[in-house]
């Protein structure tokens, strides 16, 4: 069976990013094709955020390259704020524009960055709204909506721009249990419709649900990297395995010996 | 190269009559600060009173005072007493009043302010260690408060120096009466001197003022860490 | 209780009312400037320009750190030793300018460092530039946090006009000490003179607790 000609939509070639003297990412390479889903996974300080952070450039790096369709970002770019335009990004703290209603924090960059008319924008906005389940909140501001509707606008608010690909940064990791749900399906929806997009979660059902690729970072770099069955049923490195069993549950048989 | 006044500063005890007068200041400034602490911690305890009455009086006073300019209750006590009263204040002696009454609202406001600022849970979770209500306070709440209170307590002293340069306008005779009668005095010879005179008492408030200032500063770093 | 002359009263009526307009006029003049000066140093401080930054730290400790009485006789009396002369009323507003300055900055700085960085980094991430940024997304949030401190600030030097007397403007005080020294009428013009500085000051602190109780229930984030 011949295999399907994957385009690179994202290329990062031996990316290195140092805090100080701390190295956070080391000699990293990675590539993201067309439609992709990757999920990130790795314990926490391993770097996954700052992978995020550097691809929207809100990091500088000290060595390697990222390109998006072979344009370079990096913060000295001239065309920052087009490249970023690509780039949607989602944070764990939702992030919306408290001073700003639901669709002025959505219409904002799409009139005042892509210079669209406010018809055109609120239209896709308010389809966008209503695809998500909150097309009644439109007027609402931040304040008055949950964590899990607050993260669903910033969701819309980045898809509206027309990225090329969306970065989530553990975007359920500050809501209440019961909404992570309705954020995640949201998500899933958008793997459905097949764009491209780079997950960082702690959400190991939702990880093998949405991924077409799971990448495990440890030390800075790629340690790992398959398909969820392959990751999840038989990983094949000690540090992947110790990984998975931090998130399994079991009693440890309690002798009491008198 | 007309004299600029550097030269009329350094004659005779011209420039220990300037300190002389910017002691004048600090003097009154001490005292009113001495004061304001005390009674503002007194008032601000005062204000969280349940006496209907009693925080209205309170509150009256707090909004005159700090509504009113500075300069305008410095005329009230200072004329004003005479009329009503048929007291002759002298000039220091109203200063102190009136910047005492001044300094005590605004201390009773940073107490107020201070206590308040110390969240709810810090006295639920005091209480739900089965402290009594009078070790809450002396453990938990009044260490926090005090810390949070010295940095802007330290800001009131300079605050208060920069107002004691008001009692120039009542007669009292500080530094920059001094100043103006040092200038006066060299009218002739030094026609200029306004400029360099009236800098050195810029630079002295400045020298007054800045370290205090600067070990607020200190405090309140350190205490956010 | 002493007996008002209230001749006296509605004779000098007038006088205050001019004084007062005067003392509004100029605070009010010195707090715009002083919010201009106070909106350049917030930027300066905010972006650390190189070189100008430290200039305005300077200022700033100079500022907060001396009277606006005797800032006012330097400039006034001081300055136009070495060429530099201003008539009152430009004196005066100056005097507010460059004491308000340091205040209006400070305020406005605070303000702008109370809006997480990660809101600046999500606007970057949509795309917005430095000044949209700035423009859309910061600066409503900073005035927002940082107005009850611009509201103390325009009490306080609206307060701080009572010493324009020194620099011969004809004020409140001018006019207040000026009949108690003609007349020793002292009750009536000490009661014109609270009467005048309360019609001025109470509507700004009115209309400074409506627009923050506004601004707090529109929500912004505070």
């Amino acid at each position: 069976m011949p295999e399907p000609v994957l385009t690179p939509v994202l290329t990062i070639e031996h990316l290195t990013k140092k805090f100080g003297d701390l190295t956070v990412l080391s000699d990293l390479s990675l590539q993201v094709h067309e439609g992709e889903v990757i999920v990130i996974l790795g314990a926490s300080g391993c770097g996954k955020s700052t992978l995020l952070r550097c691809i929207n450039a809100l990091e500088n790096i000290q060595s390697g390259e990222i390109r998006l369709n072979g344009e370079i970002i990096s913060q000295d770019s001239k065309n920052l704020s087009r490249i970023r335009q690509q780039i949607g990004m989602v944070f764990q703290s939702y992030e919306l524009f408290p001073h700003l209603s639901v669709l002025a924090n959505i219409l904002l960059a799409p009139m005042k960055v892509q210079k669209r008319s406010r018809a055109s924008a609120e239209q896709e906005a308010l389809s966008l709204l209503s695809r998500v389940g909150l097309a009644e909140k439109a007027n609402s501001f931040p304040r008055q909506l949950s964590g899990g509707q607050k993260q669903r606008v910033a969701i819309v608010r980045a898809l509206c721009m027309h990225p090329k690909i969306l970065l989530f940064d553990e975007i359920t990791a500050a809501l209440d249990p019961e909404m992570v749900r309705e954020v995640l399906d949201v998500i899933l929806d958008l793997a459905e419709q097949g764009r491209t997009m780079l997950i960082v979660t702690h959400e190991m059902q939702f990880a093998q649900a949405v991924a077409d690729r799971v990448i495990f970072l440890d030390d800075g770099n790629i340690k790992e990297q398959g398909t969820p069955e392959q990751f999840f049923n038989s990983p094949k490195t000690e540090r992947a395995k110790k990984f998975l069993q931090t998130f399994t549950f079991k009693r440890k048989n309690i002798k009491i010996s008198g | 190269m007309p004299d600029l006044g550097f030269e009329v500063l350094l004659k005779g005890r011209n420039f220990a009559r300037i300190l002389e007068g910017l002691g004048i200041a600090l003097r009154v400034s001490m005292i009113s600060v001495a004061m304001s602490i005390p009674f503002g911690i007194l008032l601000g305890i005062l204000a969280a009173w349940k006496n209907i009455f009693a925080r209205a009086v309170i509150r009256c006073y707090l909004e005159f005072v700090r509504i009113m300019p500075q300069l305008v209750l410095l005329f009230l006590v200072y004329f004003g007493t005479t009329r009503a009263f048929g007291w002759n204040l002298s000039g220091e002696v109203a200063s102190i009043i009136v910047f005492t009454l001044w300094g005590t609202a605004e201390m009773s406001d940073l107490v107020r302010g201070a206590l308040i600022s110390i969240p709810a849970h810090q006295y639920e979770s005091a209480f739900s260690l089965g402290l009594t209500k009078s070790q809450v306070y002396q453990y938990v709440i009044l260490p926090q408060t005090v810390r949070r209170l010295l940095p802007l307590s330290i800001n009131l002293i300079t605050r208060m120096i920069k107002t004691t340069s008001l009692i120039l306008m009542i007669g009292v005779v500080e530094v920059l009466k001094v100043a103006q009668q040092i200038i006066e005095a060299n009218r002739m010879s030094s026609p200029n001197a306004a400029f360099g005179i009236y800098l050195t008492v810029f630079a002295l408030y400045f020298l007054a003022c800045w370290p205090i200032s600067l070990f607020a500063k200190y405090l309140e770093k350190r205490q956010v860490c | 209780m002493m007996l008002l002359n209230w001749e006296f009263i509605a004779k000098y009526l007038p006088l205050y009312q001019k004084a007062a307009y005067l003392t509004a006029k100029i605070g009010f003049a010195g707090i715009i400037a002083a919010v201009a000066v106070g909106l350049i140093c917030a930027f300066v401080q905010y972006y650390k320009i190189p070189v100008v930054n430290k200039f305005v730290s300077v200022y700033i400790e100079l500022s907060r750190n001396t009277p606006l009485l005797v800032q006012l006789f330097f400039i006034y009396y001081g300055l136009p030793k070495i060429g530099i002369k201003t008539n009152s009323e430009v004196c005066g507003v100056a005097g507010l300018a460059f004491l308000g300055g340091s205040y209006m900055s400070e305020a406005f700085r605070s303000g702008i460092e109370a809006v997480e960085p990660i809101q600046e980094e999500s606007a970057y991430s949509l795309g917005l530039n430095k000044f949209q940024t700035m423009r859309y997304v910061i600066l409503p949030q900073a005035f927002a946090i940082s107005f009850p401190a611009f509201m103390a600030n325009v009490i306080f030097l609206m307060k701080e006009t009572s010493v324009f007397s020194v620099i011969s403007l004809m004020d409140l005080m001018f006019t207040a000490k000026d009949l108690i020294g003609l007349y020793y009428k002292t009750t009536e013009s000490l009661l014109l003179l609270v009467v005048f500085y309360m019609l001025i000051l109470l509507p700004i602190s009115a209309l400074g607790s409506i627009l923050e109780r506004k601004l707090r229930r529109a929500g912004f984030g505070i």
